[in-house]
């Protein structure tokens, strides 16, 4: 794989888009592995330099996904039921 | 849900609406219903809309953004204003309404405040890499604010039981008398030949002393006066305290909230301050006159001759004290000194170059910029003699008197003086020194040349580029000089005639126009971006001066050598000079003239050219409609229910724009008259503009927050 930058050969892909980089044009940035709660907060597993192509652009605010509501739950293969083999 | 963005006929995907809810066209500005409106108007009447959060911040709103911010009630959306400000003022309004959004939410004054979950994670992650918080002091090193917070209470109850007497017309009345006759007396106590700067009982460190402390009287005085007139027209004192400019200890008050107010009153406020040092004065003049001689009679001539003296120096309207913003706010020119001060710096040379007559407000701004430039020097040299000429006689004795403390006031007395120079100065040194030493490197990223894959990229975003073989896209990279332009340097000039095309690799710009002799600013331009295609097509002459902001690195094309490079592909020769051709065609017409470069670049490849005949039929009534049409060239006409003609339509007119947002069904009908062309934007392609080149942390990085100035009434 080559660099998305520079065409050089590759040697990290970017944590959030895929992207591949050379060591030259890798950057790096905060990442939150994992989100849990415990009496009332919540906490993260983060590694602080995770590695970044520096084109994708991690949104530094949540985005509301309200739609995923109106699609619902997806629905079960017809014929089968759960705990049958 | 409203204007979902997909293929005609299909369902919206789930995928849909997530692009749809990560650009900013779907982005729900709501207005804080606790701000502060003050909507007045100025001297020559036109509106003047201020929006504050206060006492923390200010805005000055201009008429259409007005217009867009009543809107933002939570019912619309970014490209629902877009769409408002297009039928309210007939143009597309994107980066209005993209600056004003990106403005209202960095200063807090929507709801939901912007928040920066990366920025916080770091934070919380290396927390000894944040700065302290300062909080004792605030501004910058010269000018630096010891503030007290919580003053609003203490100037109220000031105002409320007392204060509110020097606001009665008796009392004016009195001290506009005292202020006269005061002045009068004064007069004529230096025509009686009494020195202002005499010793006190024999001793000239007492005659130092009582003049410094009358001028802090004097100034604690000044200050409480632009304090309680702000209170009297009420308004909020929030805080006040020492101020260290250039080392040379005064007092301030934060008189900010005068901008809720209309013009008249500012003034007021600002011409508390003088108004109370003539008054101050006045009364230590007729006390002099009064008494016999004597020590009293010497301290309040003392009195008089620092309060005159700060009035002197607060009321010159060349430098940035009372008596000049009593001047600003009486012309209604905001940064008046700026302008001025940037017209003679340039425009005014070329102007007189060419011997063109200037205009009034030409030579207001020569005069008043000349003046201010010439007398900021000469306020340092007469600084420099009036200290040199008084201290002298004074300080050299105290230095040769026996005994250590009169060697610490001399050396204090003539510190205060040469400390705030000495760093000024010192300060120039080093910033000499770095631009020394750091010479070589910018030698060095000179000769540096920007790397094939950065330049393929730049290139790659150039929409009249769209389509080109890799080949020719290599081979144009290839053909691109580098050059560095250092941060004020100007790139291209108006008016001149240029055969250069820019593509910005690094650094920021600013474009600019000359309208009635004043640099207008039109807009910032950013890595990505690119001006002087015009130069592309006939060595065309520059419409606006280009101005580095930051240090640039740009890639430089020759008209010569671009059209060359593509001189293989003749078919791509054309299709680039014909795209070239109607951007140069899209930006005459209004309703794109707030239009950034790239976004017109981007919005040239989605206009679509369709053709028409006589009488052909280009939109039907009462069917549903999806697109927008602009008239390209020949004349459409708008016709009825019954068939009538409702109007006619020319090149630059438009219609079906409402289209681009809701689904409406078409209120006329269109028929082709003379045969022509038009440009056809479908409802995605807008969509997909608002969402891919408006994005909001984009426009967060480059775009200035503060459009309010702070108003300090200080001394």
């Amino acid at each position: 794989m080559q660099c998305w930058i520079c065409a050089s050969p590759a040697s990290a892909s970017c944590r959030f888009c895929g992207r591949a980089v050379c060591r030259d044009d890798a950057r790096i940035h905060p990442f939150v592995l994992e989100v849990y709660e415990s009496g009332g907060s919540h906490y993260g597993l983060a590694v602080e330099d995770a590695i970044h192509c520096g084109v994708c652009k991690p949104k530094p605010e949540p985005v509301l996904m309200d739609f995923l509501d109106e699609v619902g739950p997806p629905r079960r293969p017809a014929g089968r039921k759960p705990g049958r083999k | 849900m409203e204007g979902k963005v997909a293929p005609e006929g299909r369902r919206p995907s789930v995928w849909d609406h997530f692009s749809e809810r990560v650009s900013l066209g779907s982005y729900v500005p709501v207005l804080r219903q606790d701000l502060t409106w003050a909507r007045m108007k100025t001297r020559h009447g036109k509106p003047n809309v201020m929006l504050a959060d206060r006492p923390r911040k200010y805005l000055r709103v201009g008429e259409r953004d007005d217009f867009l911010v009543q809107r933002m009630d939570g019912t619309r959306r970014v490209s629902d204003l877009v769409v408002d400000h297009f039928e309210k003022f007939g143009t597309f309004g994107l980066k209005q309404v993209s600056d004003l959004v990106t403005t209202l939410r960095q200063a807090g004054f929507l709801t939901d405040p912007p928040r920066d979950i990366w920025g916080d994670l770091g934070a919380r992650l290396n927390p000894a890499g944040q700065p302290k918080e300062r909080r004792w002091t605030e501004g910058t090193a010269m000018r630096l604010k010891v503030p007290i917070r919580g003053l609003d209470g203490f100037f109220t109850r000031y105002h409320d039981s007392v204060g509110w007497v020097l606001f009665s017309p008796p009392f004016l009345l009195v001290s506009a008398l005292v202020s006269v006759f005061g002045l009068v007396a004064f007069i004529a106590e230096l025509l009686r030949g009494r020195d202002p700067f005499a010793p006190i009982a024999g001793s000239g460190l007492a005659g130092i002393v009582a003049l410094v402390l009358a001028y802090y009287i004097t100034i604690a005085i000044h200050e409480s006066a632009h304090a309680l007139t702000c209170k009297h027209f009420g308004r909020m004192v929030p805080k006040g305290g020492f101020l260290l400019y250039y080392l040379m200890p005064a007092f301030y008050v934060d008189v900010t909230d005068a901008w809720l107010e209309p013009w008249s009153r500012r003034i007021a406020i600002f011409w508390a301050g003088p108004y109370s040092g003539f008054c101050l004065a006045g009364f230590s003049a007729v006390v002099v006159w009064v008494l016999p001689q004597g020590l009293v009679a010497t301290v309040f001539f003392k009195l008089a001759v620092a309060a005159y003296l700060t009035n002197l120096l607060n009321l010159m309207p060349l430098l940035l004290l009372d008596g000049y913003w009593i001047l600003e706010q009486w012309l209604e020119i905001p940064q008046l000194r700026e302008r001025a001060l940037a017209f003679v710096s340039g425009p005014f040379w070329r102007l007189v170059w060419s011997r063109r007559r200037l205009s009034r407000r030409e030579l207001f701004f020569a005069i008043f910029g000349i003046l201010s430039g010439i007398y900021t020097f000469l306020a340092a040299f007469i600084a420099l003699y009036f200290w040199r000429r008084r201290l002298a006689p004074i300080v050299a004795p105290l230095w040769l008197t026996p005994g250590l403390f009169s060697k610490v006031v001399s050396v204090v007395v003539v510190g205060a003086i040469a400390v705030p120079l000495g760093i000024r100065y010192a300060r120039r040194l080093w910033r000499l020194r770095t631009a020394v030493t750091k010479a070589p490197e910018v030698a060095r990223r000179a000769i540096f040349t920007i790397r094939m894959s950065d330049r393929m990229r730049l290139l790659g975003g150039l929409g009249f580029l769209k389509g080109l073989p890799p080949a020719s896209f290599e081979r144009l990279a290839r053909a691109a000089r580098v050059r560095h332009v250092i941060a004020g340097e100007v790139v291209v000039r108006q008016g001149e005639r240029g055969a250069q095309f820019f593509i910005i690799a690094e650094g920021q710009a600013e474009v600019s126009i000359l309208e009635r002799g004043e640099e207008r600013s039109i807009r910032k331009l950013k890595p990505g971006d690119f001006f002087g295609e015009r130069a592309l097509l006939e060595g065309g002459i520059r419409t606006a001066t280009v101005r580095a902001l930051a240090p640039m690195r740009l890639l430089v094309f020759d008209e010569k050598a671009f059209w060359s490079e593509l001189a293989g592909p003749i078919t791509w020769q054309r299709r680039v000079r014909e795209s070239l051709s109607e951007r140069e065609l899209l930006k005459r017409v209004p309703l794109f003239a707030d239009i950034s470069s790239r976004q017109l670049d981007l919005l040239a490849v989605k206009l679509v050219v369709v053709p028409f005949r006589k009488r052909a039929v280009i939109v039907r009534r009462g069917e549903p409609g999806r697109d927008f049409f602009i008239v390209r060239e020949g004349r459409v006409a708008a016709l009825g229910q019954a068939g009538e003609k409702l109007r006619e339509m020319g090149p630059g007119d438009f219609f079906g724009e409402i289209a681009l947002l809701r689904d409406t069904p078409r209120t006329a009908t269109v028929v082709g008259l003379v045969p022509g062309t038009l440009w056809r934007l479908g409802r995605q392609d807008f969509h997909e503009l608002l969402g891919k080149y408006l994005a909001l942390e984009d426009e967060f990085e480059g775009v200035a927050v503060a459009r309010g100035h702070g108003m300090d009434g200080a001394a």
